[in-house]
C-alpha cells in the first residue's frame, strides 16, 4: 500500500434508478487519487456527478462498482476521518449557529465544556461569532453556508470533502473564507476535496483540479496547479503561474465544448 | 437579507422590530375579524330562535341567562368538573400512547407492517358502535369515559405523528449519520424535533375527536358530565339550558385548541418561521 494515499477512487461508476424505473450512468470509471494534504478541485458542468463522487467517498452512497479508499482502508459507510460540507448546509432549523456546530462534535465523547469550546472557536473562525445564537432560518444563505463549513472544521477531520463550498458568499467573504481556508490547511495539513464552478478558485486553491464531463460523468483530464507552499492568495493571484494555469485548465475546460460539438451529429 | 445585512447588524434587529409590530397589528386584525363574526353569527341566531316555538329552540340571550343560572346554582361548574377528569386522564393517555405508536410505525417498516393497518383502521372506526362494549368492559363511571376519550383521540395522534416521521427529511437524517451521530441520537436530535409540528397537530385534531368521546360516553351512561347536563335538558324540554351546555363545550374546545397551539409555539418556535401558511 502506498501511505502517501488519502483518498483512492478506483473505476468508480454509479447507476441510479430514476423515478420512473429508468437507469441514470451517474459516474462512469471515475479513477483519481488524492495524496496526503493535497487539495484537489473538483469541476464540470452542472449534473456531471460531482456531488455524488463526494457522497460516495463520504460514504453517504455506495458505488455500483469500483472501489473507494481512504487512508488506505476501503470506505463502507461515513467515518469520523472525513467531514462534508453539503451543498445546500443542510442544517438543523431548531438549533442555533453554535448548536448545529455543536451537533457535529456530539458523536465524539467529548465533556461538554470543551464541545462547547471547539464549537466557538469553529464559529469565531468562519466569522460568525455575533450570529452564534441565531436559527438558520435568521441567516442568510452564505451565513448558513458557514456554519456547514464551521460544522465540518470542529470535527477536525483528516480528509474534509466540500460541495461548493463558496458559491452562496459574496465577493468579500468569500476571499476571507479562501485565505482561511489556505492557512487551516497549512496548519493542520488536512486532506481537502471540494467543488467548485469557479476556474479561477480551482486554480487558485487546489494543487490539482479534476475536471468531469456529464453524460455520464467521467474524468476529463487532470491538472497539477500546485503553488509553492506558504504563497498567499494575492501572491498567487499576481504570479504569472496563475495566468498560466488558468489558461490551461479553461482550455482542458474549452476543449471539452469542441470534443461534446463533435459528439452530436446535427 | 442580503450580504449587506449580515454585517450590519443594527439593520437586522430594526427589520426585526417592525415585523413584531407588523404582527401585532396583523393580530389585532385578525382578532376584529373573528370577533364580527361571533356577533354576526349571535344576531343570526337571536333573529331566527325568535321566530320559533320556544320548546324547539333559545335565543342567545335566553341561554346566556340559563348560563348564568347554572353557574350561579354551582350544577355547571360541577357538571364541567365531571367531565374535566375523565377527559383530561383519556386524553393524556392518548398521547402516551399515540406518539411512541406512531414514530415506531413511522421509523420500522416491520412496526408499519404489524399494526399500522390497525391504527388506520382504528381511525376510521365510529366510536358509537363500541360504546355498549365499552359499557360491558368498563361499566358506568369514571373508566368508560377516560376510555372513549382515549379510543377517540388516540388514533388521530398516531396517524399524524406517523405522517410526521415518514416526512422528515432524507438530507436531515443523512447529516446526523455523515457525522457518524447513534440512531437513538438520530431519533432524539432529528426525527422527534421536525415530527414535533406532526404531533401538535395530532394533538390539536384529538381535543375535537376527546370532546366528541366524552359527550358521547355521558349520553350513553347519562350519569352527570355536561353531556349528561345536555341529555337532561334535551328530556325536559329546556332548550336554553341544552345550548348553554353546548356553548360551554364548544367554548372549552376552542379553548385547549389555542392552548395545544401556544404549546407548540413554545416547542417548537421555529417551526412558524420556515413553514408557510396563511398571510
Ligand atoms: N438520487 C438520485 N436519483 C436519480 N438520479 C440522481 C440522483 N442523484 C443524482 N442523480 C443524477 O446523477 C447526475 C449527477 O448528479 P450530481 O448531483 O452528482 O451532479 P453535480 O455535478 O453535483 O451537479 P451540480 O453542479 O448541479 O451540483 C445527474 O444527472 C442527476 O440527475
Ligand atoms: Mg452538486
Amino acid at each position: 500500500m502506498s501511505g502517501d494515499l488519502a483518498v483512492d477512487v478506483r473505476a468508480v461508476s454509479k447507476v441510479f434508478r430514476d423515478d420512473k424505473g429508468r437507469d441514470v450512468q451517474a459516474l462512469r470509471e471515475v479513477s483519481f487519487q488524492v495524496r496526503r494534504s493535497q487539495i484537489v478541485a473538483l469541476t464540470g458542468r452542472s449534473g456531471c456527478g460531482k456531488t455524488t463522487l463526494l457522497r460516495i467517498i463520504m460514504g453517504l452512497e455506495h458505488p455500483t462498482s469500483g472501489t473507494v479508499d481512504v487512508d488506505g482502508e476501503p470506505v463502507h459507510g461515513p467515518g469520523v476521518n472525513r467531514g462534508i460540507v453539503f451543498q445546500n448546509a443542510e442544517l438543523l432549523p431548531w438549533r442555533t449557529a453554535l448548536g448545529n456546530v455543536e451537533f457535529g462534535l456530539e458523536a465524539r465523547r467529548l465533556p461538554k465544556a470543551q464541545r462547547r469550546e471547539t464549537a466557538e472557536r469553529a464559529i469565531e473562525l468562519v466569522g460568525l461569532k455575533d450570529a452564534a445564537h441565531r436559527r438558520p432560518h435568521e441567516l442568510s444563505g452564505g451565513m448558513r453556508q458557514r456554519v456547514g463549513i464551521a460544522r465540518a472544521l470542529a470535527i477536525d477531520p483528516a480528509v474534509l470533502l466540500m460541495d461548493e463550498p463558496f458559491s452562496a458568499l459574496d465577493a468579500q467573504t468569500r476571499e476571507k473564507m479562501q485565505a482561511e481556508l489556505l492557512e487551516i490547511h497549512e496548519r493542520t495539513g488536512k486532506t481537502i476535496i471540494f467543488v467548485s464552478h469557479d476556474i479561477d478558485e480551482s486554480v487558485l486553491l487546489a494543487d490539482r483540479v479534476v475536471t468531469l464531463v456529464p453524460d455520464p460523468g467521467r474524468v476529463h483530464g487532470v491538472l497539477d496547479t500546485a503553488f509553492g507552499a506558504s504563497t498567499s492568495l494575492e501572491e498567487r493571484r499576481g504570479s504569472a503561474q496563475f495566468a498560466q494555469r488558468r489558461h490551461e485548465l479553461l482550455q482542458l475546460v474549452h476543449g471539452r465544448e469542441i470534443q461534446q460539438q463533435d459528439g452530436v451529429s446535427v | 437579507m442580503t450580504a449587506l445585512a449580515d454585517q450590519a447588524a443594527p439593520v437586522e434587529d430594526e427589520t426585526t422590530l417592525s415585523r413584531k409590530i407588523r404582527s401585532q397589528r396583523r393580530g389585532g386584525r385578525d382578532r376584529l375579524v373573528t370577533t364580527a363574526g361571533v356577533v354576526v353569527l349571535l344576531i343570526i341566531w337571536e333573529i331566527a330562535a325568535r321566530q320559533v316555538d320556544p320548546i324547539l329552540a333559545a335565543p342567545p340571550s335566553a341561554v346566556f341567562t340559563a348560563l348564568i343560572g347554572m353557574v350561579g346554582d354551582g350544577s355547571l361548574p360541577t357538571a364541567v368538573w365531571e367531565s374535566a377528569q375523565p377527559f383530561l386522564v383519556g386524553y393524556v393517555l392518548a398521547i402516551v400512547v399515540g406518539v411512541p405508536v406512531g414514530l415506531l410505525i413511522g421509523r420500522f417498516r416491520l412496526v408499519e407492517a404489524a399494526i399500522g393497518w390497525l391504527v388506520i383502521a382504528g381511525y376510521a372506526m365510529p366510536m358509537i358502535a363500541l360504546t355498549p362494549v365499552f359499557m360491558l368492559w368498563f361499566g358506568l363511571g369514571f373508566a368508560v369515559k377516560a376510555a372513549m376519550v382515549m379510543t377517540m383521540t388516540v388514533f388521530a395522534i398516531s396517524i399524524n405523528t406517523w405522517n410526521g416521521v415518514q416526512n422528515v427529511p432524507r438530507t436531515l437524517i443523512e447529516v446526523g449519520t455523515a457525522f457518524c451521530t447513534s440512531q437513538p441520537r438520530i431519533l432524539s436530535q432529528i426525527v422527534i424535533p421536525s415530527v414535533i409540528p406532526s404531533i401538535m397537530t395530532g394533538l390539536r385534531i384529538g381535543i375535537g375527536k376527546a370532546v366528541v368521546g366524552i359527550v358521547i360516553a355521558e349520553f350513553f351512561t347519562a350519569i352527570g358530565g355536561v353531556g349528561g347536563v345536555i341529555v337532561d335538558a334535551g328530556h325536559s324540554f329546556q332548550p336554553d339550558r341544552m345550548f348553554a351546555a353546548v356553548v360551554v363545550l364548544m367554548l372549552a374546545a376552542v379553548a385547549l385548541t389555542s392552548l395545544v397551539g401556544l404549546i407548540e409555539r413554545w416547542l417548537a418556535p421555529w417551526n412558524r418561521s420556515i413553514a408557510g401558511g396563511a398571510r
